[in-house]
């Protein structure tokens, strides 16, 4: 659907040539929707308007749909833009028009006649869930409203792809679940292609297929969610998914620190559960087949756009030899487990 | 000393009503608003382009748009800066071209325009600056021409700027003509001027005055209720 070829982008300031984009090959598959997380200035903004053309890459092709953008000229690149919605983290609404003008805005650049246009604003206004707010203006709503509208105002015209630039950075938590929920049932039902670039892993891990991480204009690592979460490679991504456990990790080692305090002799084990697996009573069977007390500190489960994740910190409690034969049973069972010291 | 003879001789000059023609009075009335009205028209639609050509240009790099900027920028600079009364006096060979008189309300237009479309463009400019630069992003992101921005986004975005900065101007403009009116383009400067000190009739200079005031007002009340229900921010 999207391939980026040997892609690079410099930027001339103030006479000084800065690389944001250095070599990038990327290639996102139809229908799914691709993460790309980085910390502010590693040039995934310049990545993204590159796929509208919106920045123009040095060098390099962007192939979109089996289109190449570069040789594209303006009235082209500007036909082509309109098959690719986007939406942006302060909304970028027009405060002059109601909800329903903005969303007909597209459409007037299409082209598309009044009465039909009308109608289709209106189709995506109950589609994001805002029928009662058609003739509101954007002063009027509140932050996720306005995302509800800029997203409405996005697919108006049936766009192949959907970029996000930030999409719900400006957005308190609730909010953003809401409309990350909306976009991931709009790539389900319309089956549109999401690009989004984010600095937050939670947004990649509640709705991503795949991900890349970008650090000073290159992609540094990037495969499946599942396979980053459960397996990243760098430092910088290992950093991305603490940040994501941040709370839960600092209370967990409070935790542990005591339960060691009270049980110097327990042996505390991590396990990773994983999709299905997640239901299955390994606990219970382990500690009747070994005849040990297992104490249960801590659990979480994390949902991923397909699977979910848990996780699992307990304490096997008794003498040495169950220990080990209660660490030797975990690993017969699809669980990963790591013994924490 | 002032006593109480020469406040009431003061008053009585002020409120000498039947020095008022009153016919005359209208006819000036008619006069200014006319000279006003078709400034401010030509003022609005000559600083409306001015000024995006003026914001379409400026950060621009290519050649031409750096020299449109600078010419357009130096003629608006040289003409705010040229006193009105000097401009008219200046511009008399002009006017006697264009219009064909340098008498009657007509004839004070061209002085009227050039003076004042210099500064609505520079308003203009800074209105259309105030345009959220990410709105302009999203319009060019759903393949917005440069003509459909101007129209669908620059325009209706930075209105409120562009009614306030006309109403601003107008009233001005309704100052100049009373100027204008004084070197022979009528209305109620001219009035004021020829009847009132000429003739030594201080109520005609009050009344003058005061119909002036209203107009203004009149203006103000206009754009304040206009741009407070257009701005929907």
């Amino acid at each position: 659907m999207i391939t980026l070829n040997k892609v690079t982008k410099t930027f001339l300031n103030k006479k000084q040539p800065f690389e944001a984009v250095k070599e990038t090959n990327l290639t996102i598959n139809k229908g799914e929707i691709y993460g790309i997380v980085g910390y502010s200035g590693a040039g995934k903004s310049t990545l993204l308007r590159m796929l509208n053309g919106l920045e123009r890459p040095s060098s390099g092709s962007v192939i979109i749909d089996d289109k190449e953008l570069s040789p594209l000229g303006k009235r082209e690149l500007r036909k082509e833009r309109q098959s690719i919605g986007m939406i942006f983290q302060h909304f970028n609404l027009l405060w002059s028009r109601t909800v329903l003008e903005n969303i007909c805005f597209p459409l007037e650049i299409a082209g598309v006649p009044k009465a039909e246009r009308v109608d289709r604003a209106r189709e995506l206004i109950s589609l994001v869930g805002l029928s009662d707010k058609e003739k509101a203006y954007p002063a009027q709503l509140s932050g996720g409203e306005k995302q509800r509208v800029g997203i409405a105002r996005a697919l108006a015209n049936d766009p192949k792809v959907l970029l996000c630039d930030e999409a719900t950075s400006a957005l308190d938590p609730q909010t953003t679940d809401e409309v990350l929920d909306l976009l991931a049932k709009i790539n389900e039902e319309l089956n549109v292609t999401i690009v989004l670039i984010t600095h937050e892993m939670e947004v990649v891990r509640k709705i991503c297929d795949r991900v890349a991480v970008m650090n000073k204009g290159n992609i540094v690592e990037e495969g499946s969610v599942l396979q980053v979460f459960r397996n990243p490679q760098e430092d910088i991504t290992k950093r991305f998914i603490r940040q994501d456990r941040e709370t839960d990790n600092k209370e967990t080692r409070q935790a542990l620190t005591e339960l060691k305090k009270a049980y110097p002799d327990g042996q505390i084990i991590q396990l990773f559960f994983q999709g299905d697996n997640i239901g299955s009573p390994v606990i219970t069977q382990v500690s009747r087949q070994c005849g040990c007390d297992i104490n249960i500190i801590q659990g979480t489960i994390q949902s991923t756009h397909n699977t979910p994740v848990g996780t699992l910190i307990i304490q096997v409690l008794g003498d040495q030899s169950k220990q080990v034969q209660a660490l030797e049973l975990f690993k017969t069972y699809p669980v990963q487990v790591e013994v924490i010291e | 000393m002032l006593n109480q003879l020469t406040i009431a001789g003061i008053l009585t000059e002020y409120t000498n009503f039947e020095t008022v023609s009153w016919d005359r009075l209208w006819m000036a009335t008619k006069q200014t608003i006319y000279m006003s009205a078709l400034s401010v028209i030509a003022v609005f639609v000559l600083g409306l382009i001015l000024g995006l050509i003026l914001y379409e240009t400026r950060d621009n790099q290519t050649i031409w748009s750096v020299a449109l900027y600078k010419s357009v920028s130096v003629m608006v600079n040289i003409f705010r800066s040229i006193p009105f009364i000097i401009l008219i006096v200046l511009l008399i060979p002009f006017t006697r071209v264009v219009v064909g008189s340098i008498t009657g309300p007509t004839a004070g237009l061209p002085a009227l325009i050039l003076s004042a479309a210099p500064f609505y463009a520079r308003l203009v400019e800074t209105g259309l600056r105030e345009v959220d630069k990410g709105v302009i992003e999203a319009a060019e992101a759903m393949g917005a021409s440069k003509f459909e921005l101007i129209m669908k986004v620059y325009i209706p975005e930075s209105l409120p700027s562009i009614i306030s900065g006309i109403t601003v101007t107008a009233i001005s403009l309704v100052g100049y003509t009373a100027m204008a009116g004084v070197i022979g383009a009528g209305g109620l400067g001219n009035l004021a001027y020829l009847e009132g000190f000429q003739r030594g009739r201080a109520t005609v200079t009050l009344v003058s005055t005061l119909v002036i005031l209203l107009i203004v007002f009149v203006i103000q009340f206009i754009g304040d209720r206009w741009v407070s229900y257009i701005d929907k921010r």
